[in-house]
């Protein structure tokens, strides 16, 4: 990727003509920044009682339906129960794209690919439990699960929308879980393995204008490699190992701007001081001296990571998306 | 198409990176690289015996000098405890089939004087209770445990539980029981080495 965007050119230019006239005008950025805060809040505060009555009301819908549902479960017969579950998913999720077709609709896409999300797979367990011969859930997970990675990413081809890409990705680990379980992976690389992949799609996906997602994937990933780590090395000689794993997810968190990465990388670390005290200092006479030891070294972590946090969110704020 | 790769690297190879893995993973467990045979020999084993080296446990399956499979009871000191004590799960692995049948136990008509009772499943099998099949396999339960935190998460809840199959140089034949085997304690009785036909 060469060159910023013309988005990120045309906000730079916008941004050094607004300085020409602060200078002026004898503005300060002081003063700036207040007005834009006022007249931030002046907007919101029009919105947000719909908005939030508008949630209020999904959540009653959802809720009313789910109801509806258990009060009449055991009356209904296996179409019926077929059709109140997977129509009302593969409902919302067509009602998600029609509403990607007009501007004035489209911020209701979200919360309706959330209810489809959550809809569809619950519709397509109910077809199998009703229609299906064996008991083998997992398998059943496995193509459904398949089924709904492909058609969110494939509806996220088309219309590149980041909800169908949050949804598109989760599904896929799902399947790709359920498919590495199957196959037997050893439980130490299916942890290793897991968390790798979605470390490295988070960094993609960090790169792009859907970086919205990249700290919920940077999370399940960091942790995930933490923990499958820790299970791999605990109680062994290879345990200091945990402390270059902390180490490069800070590393990861300042190279890809990403404050996410620099907590999990910082409890990591934190963990590993605690742990290594722990394991190698509990018992001798040091023991005192050893946790006055691991409270400078928290409060010297804690600084660095701060003053890291800080530094992160200045480079994040002028660092330009890739398209 | 080659620029694409180059600049998708990344995602690319994190996408691929778990089906990458399955794929290496069942090709290795289901074509090895230097096959053997299958066991030939059906197999006894028992399932919820984990006290079978327990003084005070009142149920033995032993293997008699004339290679017969029996149940031998022992009544306990206290005969209120009999209802602590499981009585076994016997199966019978078959190797055509490469699935472990459940065989009924005999009825313990008294429950206040030691027997020994042949297992009538059993009847016209002659066992051998050497650990090692003549073909050279042996037995081994092992624990598949309840997984770390990205198992629990995206492993779709299967994980964990006990598995039992026959190992000959580090091949393994896994057992399918006919029914699930939740709380372990699996213990081969002997390899089936005769048998009558009616």
């Amino acid at each position: 990727m060469t060159g910023a965007p013309p988005l990120f050119e045309a906000k730079a230019k916008a941004l050094a003509q607004i300085g020409d006239l602060a200078r002026d005008n004898g503005i300060t950025p002081d003063e700036i920044a207040a007005y834009m805060t006022r007249a931030g809040l002046q907007d919101k505060s029009a919105a947000w009682l719909s908005r939030l009555l508008g949630y209020i009301g999904a959540v009653f819908v959802f809720g009313g339906l789910g109801l509806y549902m258990a009060m009449i479960w055991s009356d209904l017969g296996s179409f019926a129960r077929v059709t109140i579950t997977f129509g009302p998913g593969i409902g919302a999720f067509l009602f998600g794209i029609i509403t990607l077709k007009d501007e004035r609709f489209r911020a209701a896409s979200t919360p309706l690919f959330l209810k489809a999300a959550v809809l569809q797979p619950v519709g397509m367990f109910v077809f199998l439990d009703e229609y299906a011969d064996g008991n083998d859930t997992q398998l059943a997970a496995l193509v459904i699960f398949g089924i709904l990675a492909v058609q969110y990413l494939l509806c996220f081809v088309a219309f590149r929308r980041t909800a169908l890409l949050f949804f598109g990705y989760l599904f896929f680990n799902a399947f790709a879980g359920i498919l590495m379980e199957r196959c037997e992976v050893d439980e130490d690389i299916f942890g290793l393995g897991m968390s790798l992949s979605i470390l490295m799609v988070a960094w993609s996906i960090d790169r792009s204008i859907h970086k919205p997602i990249a700290a919920f994937w940077y999370f399940i990933g960091g942790v995930g490699l933490l923990w499958s780590v820790y299970d791999i090395v605990h109680h062994s000689a290879l345990d200091i190992v945990l402390l270059p794993v902390s180490i490069s997810l800070m590393w990861v968190s300042v190279r890809m701007h990403s404050r996410t990465m620099l907590l999990v990388g910082t409890f990591g670390l934190l963990g590993f001081l605690g742990y290594y005290t722990d394991e190698y200092f509990k018992d001798i006479t040091g023991w005192p001296l050893a946790i006055m030891l691991m409270g400078f070294l928290l409060v010297g972590i804690s600084y660095y990571a701060v003053r890291l946090s800080h530094k992160i969110k200045r480079e994040a704020a002028l660092a330009p998306p890739e398209p | 198409m080659k620029a694409f790769l180059k600049e998708h690297f990344v995602l690319i190879a994190g996408l691929a990176l778990p089906i990458i893995l399955s794929a290496v993973f069942f090709v290795s467990a289901n074509f090895p690289m230097n096959p053997i045979d299958p066991p030939r020999y059906k197999a006894v084993f028992a399932f919820n015996y984990y006290y079978s080296h327990n003084p005070e446990y009142p149920y033995r399956i032993q293997i008699s000098d004339a290679g017969v499979a029996e149940l031998h009871f022992l009544p306990p000191k206290n005969e209120a405890n009999i209802q602590h004590w499981n009585l076994p799960q016997l199966y019978l692995f078959d190797p055509q089939t490469k699935k472990g049948q459940q065989i009924e136990m005999p009825k313990i008509d008294d429950l206040t004087e030691p027997s020994v009772q042949p297992i009538p499943a059993l009847e016209g099998k002659t066992l051998s209770g050497l650990a090692t099949s003549p073909d050279g396999f042996i037995f081994r339960e092992d624990y598949r445990g309840g997984g770390n935190l990205m198992t629990a998460i995206f492993g779709g809840g299967a994980s964990g539980g006990y598995r039992y199959s026959f190992i000959k140089d580090r091949h393994r034949f896994p057992i399918e029981p006919d029914s699930g085997i939740y709380y372990g304690g699996g213990k081969l009785i002997g390899w089936v080495t005769e048998e009558k036909t009616p």
